[in-house]
């Protein structure tokens, strides 16, 4: 029997763990993928899904339920992305460790694709806020007003982070053909 | 311009709009295929496209171990919380006690083995000094089921199975239907 997400969040809420197993194990997925693209770097996207979730837990009492459960995780691991990603480029030392676009992985090896490539790395030069946007939309397939309730942005704004980031990326993708 | 604004096309279109609609796989307008902007547009838009396409269809499996290093902490912080305070249980031999998201789990349990029913919120409280407990329930059922009889029958349940399976005396079950689901 599988539950809907409402009646899980309202169990989780009250103490049920296995309810909110339930809720990570059916959201894991699109959070993981998204963190990925938005940090670039599987590592920091594990951290990001696993601190989110327990943000998740710890707060699912703010969880209010007019928007979907999966609008208020996409803001909780998007917000530990772009946290991560700042404190990455506060420390100059640190290398930062692109592994979606590193240039000997398996991953790029299997795709045997540049053009991915090259995509993958100018999304990760894009700004976070319009890549957390074109993240949303163009990777996950959300609408604008949900990308507007995950980052707390108006619709207005979100549209034209999308479009600046489209923009941005054919400019590049253009160059390299 | 500020941060929103989009710049329009040499032509006055919105170029957004043409963008967006390459991305669905229409067609560009009238004006659209005769203007050399949009046209220029849109074919940059589809050219994108096809790679970000590639780029959304790749997989990205999670790594198996995240789930579990989650639950593992998620216990931990439950186990730092003080738990609600438990259920008495009369026995002859000295009073027990019965966690209560255990006595929740088992109501819940119940209402979900039946047709058309999930339980949502469980609440117990064992207000009197006797060990009999209130229950108040909220459900969601299935839409065009007949509420009377479902919560009647929810009711009946509830006060008949919960008492053998807790060992408490079920004094008020409240029962609110709180959402509906379509099959």
């Amino acid at each position: 029997m599988s539950l809907d997400d409402p009646t899980l969040v309202v169990r989780a809420r009250e103490g049920d763990v296995r309810a909110f197993e339930a809720l990570a194990r059916r959201h894991q997925a699109a959070l993981y993928r998204t963190a990925v693209r938005v940090t670039g770097d599987r590592a920091e996207a594990e951290d990001a899904l696993q601190e989110a979730l327990l943000d998740a837990w710890r707060h699912l009492d703010r969880f209010r339920g007019d928007a979907a459960f999966s609008t208020w995780m996409y803001r909780l691991v998007t917000n530990r992305c772009v946290a991560a990603l700042r404190r990455r480029r506060a420390v100059p030392a640190a290398d930062a460790g692109d592994d979606v676009a590193a240039p000997d992985s398996p991953e790029r090896a299997a795709l045997l694709d540049l053009e991915l490539a090259a995509l993958g790395r100018a999304v990760q030069d894009l700004p976070d806020d319009l890549r957390v946007c074109w993240v949303l939309r163009e990777l996950e397939g959300l609408g604008y007003g949900e990308i507007a309730e995950i980052t707390g942005a108006g619709e207005t704004a979100v549209r034209g982070r999308i479009h600046r980031a489209r923009v941005r990326l054919a400019g590049v993708m253009r160059a390299w053909k | 311009m500020t941060e929103a604004e989009i710049a329009p096309l040499a032509c006055g279109r919105d170029a957004a709009l043409v963008w967006d609609r390459a991305e669905a796989g229409l067609p560009l307008d009238a004006h659209g295929r005769s203007c050399p902007h949009c046209s220029a547009a849109y074919a940059e838009a589809r050219r994108l496209d096809a790679a970000v396409h590639r780029m959304a269809a790749t997989p990205v499996p999670v790594p198996e171990q995240t789930l579990e290093a989650v639950l593992g902490r998620v216990l931990e912080a439950a186990r730092n919380t003080r738990p609600p305070e438990p259920l008495r249980l009369d026995s002859p031999l000295g009073p027990n006690r019965l966690a209560r998201t255990a006595a929740t789990a088992v109501l819940r349990a119940l209402v979900d083995a039946m047709d058309g029913v999930r339980a949502r919120s469980c609440r117990i409280e064992q207000p009197g000094p006797d060990p009999a407990i209130d229950v108040a329930l909220t459900v969601a059922a299935r839409f065009g089921l007949d509420l009377v009889s479902a919560t009647a029958r929810v009711r009946q349940t509830v006060v008949a199975m919960g008492e053998q399976a807790l060992g408490l005396p079920l004094r008020r079950v409240d029962i609110e239907v709180v959402d509906l689901w379509e099959a």
